[in-house]
């Protein structure tokens, strides 16, 4: 099971990097988390909206209320121009660890 | 999510179009309704818990009277220097020296400048930091009209001057680190805990 720091950590790069693909709304979003992790990243669902609007009120991404296939209502997220800034800044700092991470398995190995 | 204390319109709507969802989801793939409402909500998660993290974010409806607050903090560090600046000029050219406005208006700005200062290091709606952004170049602009004042005035003598510049200068200080803590304030990781109300 992953550690809940390290899946709270993970939570913003990873909606970022999801909604730089295009526009989502939160319950695609646990979904494709989900799928691409073969469950192994659970979030609690209801988690995830303050962390999105937290990501809103930083001016990451932006909201639009639109009505879904069923016409329902739903609300949409869009990544925005300081949201890519902070999504590059993610991923390099995961990237980093990575490496380091890597290296230092590579030289238990050799 | 109600009685948990999750009462803005927007947050709730949220979580009850994601329940809907999630419900017509499990219908679909064969669950009986109370089944697939039961899953849904124990998906969903803990009221409480929620609650708590929507109040770091400042959605549960607190952001507004912060908003408001710091704002009347910014104007009320305009009306401290109002009341003392006429206070310090007429006892310069008359000698009369008029305490009670003088002190008041001291109070009022060292107050309402500590408000200025919690309220810039708890603020985190970007929107509202636009609005506070406006009202302190504002605020900082009414401590520089003496210096400006002073540069047309033919009978200001070097310690006038210098009265201005240093005043100018704090103002300029003293919003310009505001501006700047407002801005480049780190926040919170997720998860981690820190009192914002």
């Amino acid at each position: 099971m992953i550690r809940k720091e390290l899946v709270a950590a993970s939570a913003e790069p990873l909606i970022l990097a999801l909604l730089a693909r295009g526009e989502s709304y939160g319950y695609a979003i646990i979904q494709e988390v989900k799928a691409r992790s073969d469950g192994k990243l659970q979030w609690t669902d209801g988690m995830l909206y303050p962390v999105l609007h937290r990501m809103e009120n930083k001016g990451w991404i932006k909201s639009r209320w639109a009505e879904s296939e069923t016409g329902r209502k739903r609300k949409y997220y869009s990544l925005k121009k300081d949201g890519k800034t902070a999504m590059a800044k993610h991923q390099a700092q995961w990237s980093l660890v990575h490496s380091v991470l890597a290296g230092l398995q590579k030289e238990q190995y050799v | 999510m109600l009685t948990a204390g999750i009462q803005t319109p927007v947050p709730l709507e949220e979580l009850e179009a994601h329940l809907r969802e999630d419900v017509e989801q499990q219908l679909r793939s064969g669950l009986g309704a109370q089944q697939a409402f039961e899953i849904s909500t124990a998906r969903i998660g803990e009221p409480a818990l929620i609650r708590t993290e929507f109040k770091k974010t400042g959605t549960t409806g607190r952001v507004m009277p912060r908003t408001i607050a710091l704002l009347l903090a910014l104007f009320s560090t305009v009306l401290g220097g109002s009341m003392v600046l006429p206070a310090l000029g007429q006892w310069r050219n008359r000698g009369v020296l008029h305490l009670e406005p003088l002190l008041a208006g001291i109070a009022l700005a060292f107050i309402a400048a500590g408000a200025v200062i919690y309220g810039v290091r708890t603020q985190r709606g970007v929107y509202a930091r636009k609005w506070i952004s406006g009202f302190m170049i504002a605020a900082g602009s009414f401590y520089v009209v003496p210096l400006i004042q002073a540069f047309f005035l033919s009978q200001v003598d070097w310690a006038g001057w210098l009265f201005c510049a240093v005043l100018a200068a704090a103002s300029v200080s003293f919003y310009g680190g505001c501006l700047y803590r407002l801005w480049h304030s780190p926040a919170p990781p997720i998860g981690e805990s820190r009192q914002e109300s």
